[in-house]
């Protein structure tokens, strides 16, 4: 990993122990490149009230240049959640993720569980992507390589 | 930096990434970049007046051409180097030198680093002189042109070793021996002291020294001097009577200073009591004075309401007599007023007797007396006049 980014990342490792937005946790990072956190809707948006969903982080050697690959996990009393943007691998189209879109270096870990927190919350409907199933087959791809088509101003 | 043209300074101008630097402070926020959010490294603003570090911009925008903050458009054209001052804020600030963690220790003001790492450090890597091979600038022999990966013999096991590794293994060489100062046996030099503080022949004190024995000499003879020092065997009793006597002593020590604070706490007791009775003593007397000056006053007073007193009294005095002169004075006034009277009848008379002498004989019988008769009866006359009269009305009777 980059000097440069590894910097980065212990930077903002080191503002994550100072404390976090509410309902966003850190659960761990098994080397500075990968990293778990949990996040919590804080309204009642019945949909997710009350459970608590585990985002993956990786990251790029061209990090925070390169928007990091985040995407949902399953784990114990993690599920992915229901979302029309959310593919049931945990996939998120999210244009803030993706390099050269809506990515800018200026977003930080933190910022991105904000993000995904706020697309949950203003979420009403009970629905995975549509040809869900399809994508979810044609399993194998890095996230990288996914060239969403970010046509949905409403998220 | 002299051009404020992006294009013309690239990252690549610094020998390494400033960015990855160790603040030793905390540096305050706004002098980040919001990129690395590191202090800035060549603070360039963008034309939505962002700044970041020119290398951080730069990548941005190779990626994205747009300002990461606010997302509006912009390219490399539109960024200019940001104010100095700006550059020289964040170049002051204190950094550990880059070769911290192979290191090196010093601490220098950022703009310094370059120059510390082209001169200075000690840790930076270089070229081997002879070989061209990568080593630290401490390994370069002074400015000698050996090549330091050549090896040479110890130069006392004769082990071959690079020039580069010798300084390492002197510090363990077996043969690199010294010789002990009491018994003159070689060791090496990793091991002498070990050696000095067991050799036989080292010059000691006696056990007992701390209680007085005033012998020493060689280690290997001090077992036979203890067996035979007469203080070994009082050396317990010698021992715990000094750490009573030390126990005694700090316990005195302690309750001396108790007592001056005792005493020096009383003292001040008595300065303020006696203090007190001074002031109380100044009262009274005051009020002693006070009292006398009162009582003076008091008596002057009497004296001057006596002399008054007399003083109405004679006056009381004074306005019966004038009372009485005013009577008298009344009377004399009345008494003048009769004689007026009597003295205007007689005017009259003597004008009326004067007018019948004039007229004759005839009117004889009707003289003066019979006019002041009928005065008289009239009340023309007062009570004097009648008196002065009575005679002439007799004599005339």
């Amino acid at each position: 990993m980059s000097t440069f980014a590894a910097k980065r990342l212990q930077k903002e490792m080191a503002k994550i122990h100072q404390g976090l937005a509410p309902g966003i946790f850190f659960v761990n990072s098994p080397n500075l490149q990968h990293w778990q956190m949990d996040i919590q809707v804080l309204d009642s948006n019945p949909l997710y009230a009350g459970k608590t969903f585990r985002l993956n982080f990786r990251f790029s050697n061209n990090y925070p240049i390169e928007a990091p690959e985040v995407t949902f996990i399953r784990a114990p009393d993690r599920e992915i959640p229901m979302h029309p943007h959310i593919y049931s691998n945990g996939i998120i189209c999210l244009d803030l993720l993706s390099s050269g879109n809506g990515w800018s270096p200026v977003q930080s870990v933190e910022s991105v569980c904000m993000s995904i927190q706020s697309m949950l919350t203003g979420n009403t409907k009970n629905e995975r992507p549509e040809g869900d199933e399809a994508f979810v087959l044609r399993e194998g791809r890095s996230v990288r390589d996914i060239r969403f088509v970010y046509d949905d101003p409403t998220v | 930096m002299s051009s404020p043209d992006a294009a013309a300074i690239r990252p690549s101008s610094h020998s390494f990434d400033l960015r990855s630097l160790t603040y030793i402070t905390h540096v305050d926020d706004n002098l980040c970049c919001p990129i690395c959010q590191s202090p800035l490294v060549d603070p360039f603003t963008t034309s939505c007046r962002h700044t970041f570090c020119l290398a951080c911009i730069t990548d941005a925008l190779k990626v994205s051409k747009s300002c990461p903050v606010d997302r509006s458009p912009l390219d490399t054209a539109d960024i200019k180097m940001a104010p100095v001052v700006l550059a020289n804020l964040v170049n002051d600030l204190t950094v550990l030198c880059p070769n911290h963690a192979l290191g090196c220790s010093a601490t220098l003001s950022r703009g310094n680093v370059e120059g510390h790492l082209k001169e200075d450090c000690q840790y930076v890597t270089v070229d081997c002189p002879g070989c061209g091979e990568k080593i630290m600038r401490k390994d370069r022999q002074g400015d000698s042109e050996d090549c330091v990966h050549v090896e040479e013999a110890c130069r006392y096991c004769s082990e071959k070793h690079r020039k580069l590794d010798m300084k390492s293994h002197e510090a363990v060489c077996s043969a690199f021996t010294s010789s002990c100062r009491h018994c003159g046996i070689e060791c090496p030099l990793s091991k002498i002291l070990a050696h000095e503080a067991t050799c036989d022949e080292a010059i000691v004190n006696c056990d007992s020294a701390s209680v007085g024995c005033p012998w020493h000499g060689p280690r290997k003879e001090s077992t036979t001097h203890s067996v035979s020092c007469p203080l070994t065997h009082l050396r317990p009793l010698l021992e715990e009577h000094n750490s009573r006597i030390a126990n005694l002593e700090r316990e005195n020590k302690l309750l001396r200073r108790r007592l001056e604070a005792s005493l020096t706490a009383r003292a001040q007791t008595d300065i303020i009591q006696s203090n007190t009775t001074t002031a109380l003593d100044n009262q009274t007397l005051r009020v002693l004075t006070e009292q006398e000056r009162i009582r003076s006053d008091m008596e002057r007073l009497y004296v001057s309401m006596q002399e008054l007193d007399m003083k109405q009294n004679t006056l009381a005095m004074f306005m019966g007599e004038n009372m009485r002169t005013q009577e008298e004075v009344a009377m004399i006034g009345a008494a003048v007023n009769n004689l007026q009277t009597q003295l205007h009848g007689l005017q009259l008379l003597t004008i009326r007797r004067q007018g019948m002498d004039q007229n004759g004989a005839g009117n004889r019988s009707d003289g003066p007396s019979s006019q002041v008769k009928r005065a008289a009866e009239n009340g023309v006359l007062g009570r004097a006049g009648r008196e002065c009269f009575s005679d002439m009305f007799e004599t005339r009777d």
